[in-house]
């Protein structure tokens, strides 16, 4: 009864306070940027760039008969790209041959343009811009970031091919490209892969590209924060002395923690469910979508309260906080490159958070996976709090 | 506090400079058979992560996890992929071909007259780039907290009504607060490039551009830290600073040009775009200035907007 | 109701004490004063029996708890005004002492009630955010009467009032402790102290250096002086004699024989005199007084 009481009570200030309302207007926006900047379908369109060094009817000829019943090239409208003036290095890698160029003059090109499209899905999967010249095609490369290649013929008449990198891409990247490549490898290549069976193990049970960045909004923009809000909390009522009037009553010390992080609970519930509910819609299973925000945001909270429970001067715990916040947000890489995931960063609590609000949202989720990081959040969170409780108790009341 | 709160955008810069590699060197993750030849592992896991399971269902039961792993397991006629449906196209494509290189044991590497590699040189990838750039936006929104938290502590002491009855003018008492947040904006920003690796750039030009984007936060530090009563009114406000950031690097990378105008209003946009083409090398004084003269005139405006409120919450 | 015995407290732990030492013993219904300049250690005293500071050497027992065993039950019949206002500023005077009754596992005090005693009536939905350091301080002052406590704990309580709501006060402070609640009351007010406090301990430097009455120790250390401004030869001159002595009753009649009376005053010692007397130190400075 007196951690409801309390909990009310802060609740009342906390709405009587600017923050409590900015969060939401926080989370409207946030919703708004999602809505009409997140498409809700990425299509992937690789985009290059190339110069050839061969008379047209050869280059047609590539176009149209490189990629058989796989695929084929299509002409679209020119595209218009606007160059300003730039220094540009660049190199041979296979006779390390420099070449510097220098444009002084702004320059607008129109780019004969081509797209491709897959046979087997009708996607267009890939646009090509074919330059005019060598210097046009670095220009343009440099300042739009296209990959690019430069065919052209050798003294005997030979096709050459080189291909412009950036200067970051790996030996084993590299490896595979010069694999892939080979005109000679190509056919084969390409035939060994389109006879690769090909099995799926979980179908349709997927987000789409604007609903997957949901779990990055609900526990990075909101559950992350509730360290620094439930610390913020504290911090009010130690300087103004409140915490030595809460000592003198029968009140526990953690009753008073908790109350604290239940008013961080109801704001981080409220804003996840404004950017949630108008992009899921009906999908989430809100049953389980709830009581893992929930988790989310205390086992976040009590982290906070477990790092400054150290400092006798809860102020300069702010600092230190922000700190495990950026190191907190790593595993947001992981999630957006879903090839990167060493065990450093699984080790990550906002690792497993992220993989559990992501299962709630999908269409068939799997219960036991976010039972169970609920339950670690939970045995975490309570460790974390009686850790705290103790720690608080001989110095909150000084 | 002060001194973690410049410690954090520095360790951010060493964990960039940590994984941003190995989140470039990171093709595909594979699940693979045992049974699979040794030559079609080995091929593999030259240019992709392998892990060997004894069997099919332990590469299933793999597959299905969280992380993106794709399987590979032996078939009645030949190899089989296994994917679990939620991976990215680009995996999938990638795993194909690398399955299709195991098999046909064409690997490249060789050389090859026919083919060869022109390269800018420039080592600093994409990736570790927009991190960079994003990390010395966030330094400005990070001190843009300390000014703010600082005067709701000058606030609540009642120092600024102790220094109203001193004969420094208010503008001395503006500029020295926001000259600790620019000092220790320049330091971290600069040892934070420094980490990285990125040295090869126009330093006076790069100084204009993180010293331009700064009044911006300075600005609305003064308001929010004048206009709060307590931290977490302070720290709370200052989470509205990291939206327009947030928003201007993301349509900046992630969409087409002509969707930049979006995001014009924002001196986070203009910077970003100035400081990312300094680190590519490519841009002018010209350009420079131009970015700086504009971020300039939005935070002249904010704070002509701010100035009267700024007065009187300094009184 | 309170016993202290060989009680020490060290914030550094490093040999160096706030509290040396210290014993005494309060009865129900006796309004205690701890006297001593800023520094003496009344506060960290105050701390360690509230429970706000941990009690590291000695014993001390305050209203049959045992303070080397935490039992949280104990501060439903404790109550302490703080000379720090420490209120819910977002809150009215009326919700700072509803909620604050709300954590107390006994019954409580009208919060309207409380308010009206202290003055504040007709303010009750006012936010506590507006209202000035006295009217705060006496609002925290009703606070620590919610739960009609037994023990009750008061620091600095007349602190920043005016003197008619400083005469409130100590009316209240009476009042209560004549129905038996026990008061420990720091201050560096030696009026205060003298007015309210059946017995005052003088503290110094962490260091009780005596107990007693405070009518007790006027009687022992204080000496009824007589203070005489008069007029001699056109200058008007100032003299402070004390008549108990021969030298200053025949001063005294020299001085009424022969010159004319401005003013004259008799006054008996007072607690501060006396404190620096007995101690060497003043109420207002550390620094000693020769």
């Amino acid at each position: 009864m007196k951690l409801w009481n309390n909990y009310l009570k802060e609740l009342k200030i906390a709405s009587r306070g600017f923050y409590f309302y900015m969060e939401f207007v926080m989370a409207a926006i946030l919703l708004v940027c999602i809505l009409l900047f997140v498409p809700a379908e990425v299509t992937n369109v690789s985009q290059e760039a190339i110069y050839v060094d061969l008379p047209r009817e050869t280059l047609d000829l590539m176009l149209l008969n490189s990629f058989g019943e796989a695929g084929r090239y299509e002409r679209a409208e020119d595209t218009t790209v606007k160059l300003k003036p730039a220094d540009i290095v660049y190199y041979d890698e296979q006779t390390g041959e420099k070449y510097e160029l220098s444009f002084d003059d702004k320059k607008t090109l129109e780019l004969e343009t081509w797209y491709y499209y897959d046979a087997a899905t009708g996607k267009h999967e890939s646009t090509l811009y074919i330059a005019q010249s060598m210097d046009d095609l670095v220009r343009a490369a440099k300042a739009e970031k296209w990959y690019s290649t430069v065919v052209q013929l050798d003294e005997t008449g030979q096709m050459r091919y080189k291909l412009l990198l950036f200067g970051s891409e790996s030996e084993r990247y590299k490896n595979l490209i010069t694999a892939v490549m080979d005109a000679e490898n190509l056919p084969a290549l390409q035939q060994a892969a389109d006879e690769l069976e090909v099995v799926t193990l979980g179908a349709e049970n997927v987000l789409n590209n604007r609903e997957s960045y949901m779990p990055l909004a609900i526990v990075i923009m909101n559950g992350l924060m509730g360290m620094l809000v439930v610390i913020a909390y504290l911090t009010i009522d130690k300087s103004s002395g409140l915490i030595r009037a809460m000592s003198l009553t029968p009140m526990r010390t953690r009753s008073y923690l908790l109350s604290k992080v239940m008013v961080v609970l109801t704001i981080s519930l409220i804003s996840s469910l404004v950017i949630t509910v108008p992009v899921m819609g009906a999908q989430p299973n809100y049953l389980l979508f709830i009581p893992t925000v929930l988790l989310v945001t205390t086992l976040s909270c009590m982290l906070g309260l477990w790092i400054a429970s150290f400092f006798s001067d809860l102020k300069s715990a702010f600092g230190v906080l922000i700190l495990f916040m950026v190191i907190l947000m790593l595993p947001a890489m992981s999630y957006i490159i879903p090839g990167f995931a060493p065990l450093w960063i699984k080790l990550m609590p906002t690792y497993p958070m992220l993989q559990a609000i992501k299962e709630t949202l999908l269409p068939r989720p799997d219960t036991g996976y976010v039972l169970l990081i609920c339950g670690g959040m939970l045995i975490v969170s309570a460790l974390f709090l009686w850790w705290s409780e103790h720690r608080y108790k001989k110095s909150l009341g000084v | 506090m002060a001194v973690w709160m410049i410690l954090a955008p520095l360790l951010l810069a060493v964990l960039i400079l940590w994984i941003a590699p190995g989140i470039s060197e990171t093709t595909v993750n594979f699940a693979v058979d045992e049974n699979l030849s040794s030559a079609y592992i080995e091929t593999l896991k030259e240019y992709a992560s392998v892990e060997t399971l004894k069997d099919a269902d332990a590469v299933e039961e793999r597959v299905m996890r969280r992380d993106e792993v794709i399987g590979l397991t032996q078939g009645d006629t030949g190899p089989v992929l296994v994917q679990q449906g939620n991976e990215t196209e680009t995996a999938v494509t990638m795993a194909k071909v690398l399955a299709a290189m195991a098999s046909t044991g064409i690997t490249g590497g060789e050389a090859n007259e026919n083919f060869g590699f022109l390269s800018f040189r420039d080592e600093t990838s994409p990736l570790k780039r927009s991190l960079s750039i994003t990390m010395l936006l966030m330094i400005s929104v990070i001190m843009s907290m300390l000014i703010s938290l600082g005067l709701v502590d000058e606030k609540n002491d009642q120092t600024i009504k102790a220094a109203n009855v001193t004969p420094m003018p208010q503008s001395a008492y503006v500029l020295s607060k926001s000259l600790i947040g620019v000092l220790a904006l320049l330091f971290t920003s600069v040892i934070s490039l420094l980490i990285l690796g990125i040295t090869d750039i126009n330093w006076a030009q790069i100084l204009i551009m993180i010293v331009t984007n700064a009044l911006i936060s300075i600005i609305v530090a003064f308001v929010i830290g004048l206009s709060s009563t307590d931290y977490i009114e302070a720290s709370g406000s200052v989470k509205l600073l990291m939206l327009p950031m947030i928003a201007s690097v993301l349509v900046y990378e992630l969409t087409d040009p002509a969707w930049h105008i979006t995001v014009w209003w924002s001196p986070f946009y203009w910077a970003y775009r100035g400081i990312t083409e300094i680190i590519q090398g490519t841009a002018r004084w010209g350009s420079v200035l131009l970015y700086a003269g504009i971020i300039v005139v939005i935070s002249a405006g904010v704070f002509m907007l701010c100035l009267k409120r700024i007065r009187k919450l300094l009184q | 109701m309170i016993h202290v015995n060989n009680l020490s407290y060290s914030y550094t732990r490093d040999g160096r004490f706030a509290v040396r030492d210290i014993s005494f013993d309060i009865k129900k219904g006796e309004i205690f004063g701890f006297l001593g300049p800023s520094g003496a250690g009344k506060s960290t005293t105050q701390g360690i029996l509230t429970g706000l500071l941990q009690l590291q050497k000695g014993d001390a027992v305050v209203d049959g708890y045992d303070l080397h065993r935490e039992d949280k039950k104990r501060f439903n019949h404790i109550g302490m005004s703080f000379e720090q206002s420490n209120l819910y500023g977002k809150l009215t005077a009326e919700e700072n002492l509803r909620y604050y009754a709300k954590l107390f596992d006994v019954p409580t005090r009208d919060p309207r009630q409380l308010i009206d005693m202290v003055g504040l009536g007709g303010r009750e939905n006012q936010k506590a955010g507006s209202f000035s350091k006295g009217q705060k301080h006496r609002l925290t002052f009703a606070r620590s009467l919610l739960n009609s406590p037994s023990m009750w704990f008061l620091d600095e309580p007349t602190t920043g009032l005016d003197p008619a709501i400083a005469a409130q006060i100590k009316d209240i402070i009476r009042k209560e402790c004549d129905t038996g609640v026990t008061a420990f009351l720091t201050t560096h007010n030696m009026f205060i102290a003298d007015e309210l406090c059946d017995r005052v301990a003088f503290i110094v430097d962490g260091e009780i250096k005596l107990i007693d009455s405070p009518k007790a120790l006027k009687l022992r250390y204080g000496h009824k002086t007589v203070a005489v401004e008069y007029r001699e030869n056109g200058e008007v001159k100032k003299e402070d004699l004390a008549p108990a002595t021969d030298g200053g009753k025949a001063r005294l009649n020299e001085i009424i024989n022969t010159c004319e009376i401005v003013t004259m005053h008799s006054r008996e010692a007072s607690l501060e005199e006396i404190f620096i007397k007995v101690t060497g130190k003043g109420l207002t400075a550390d620094e000693t007084v020769e």
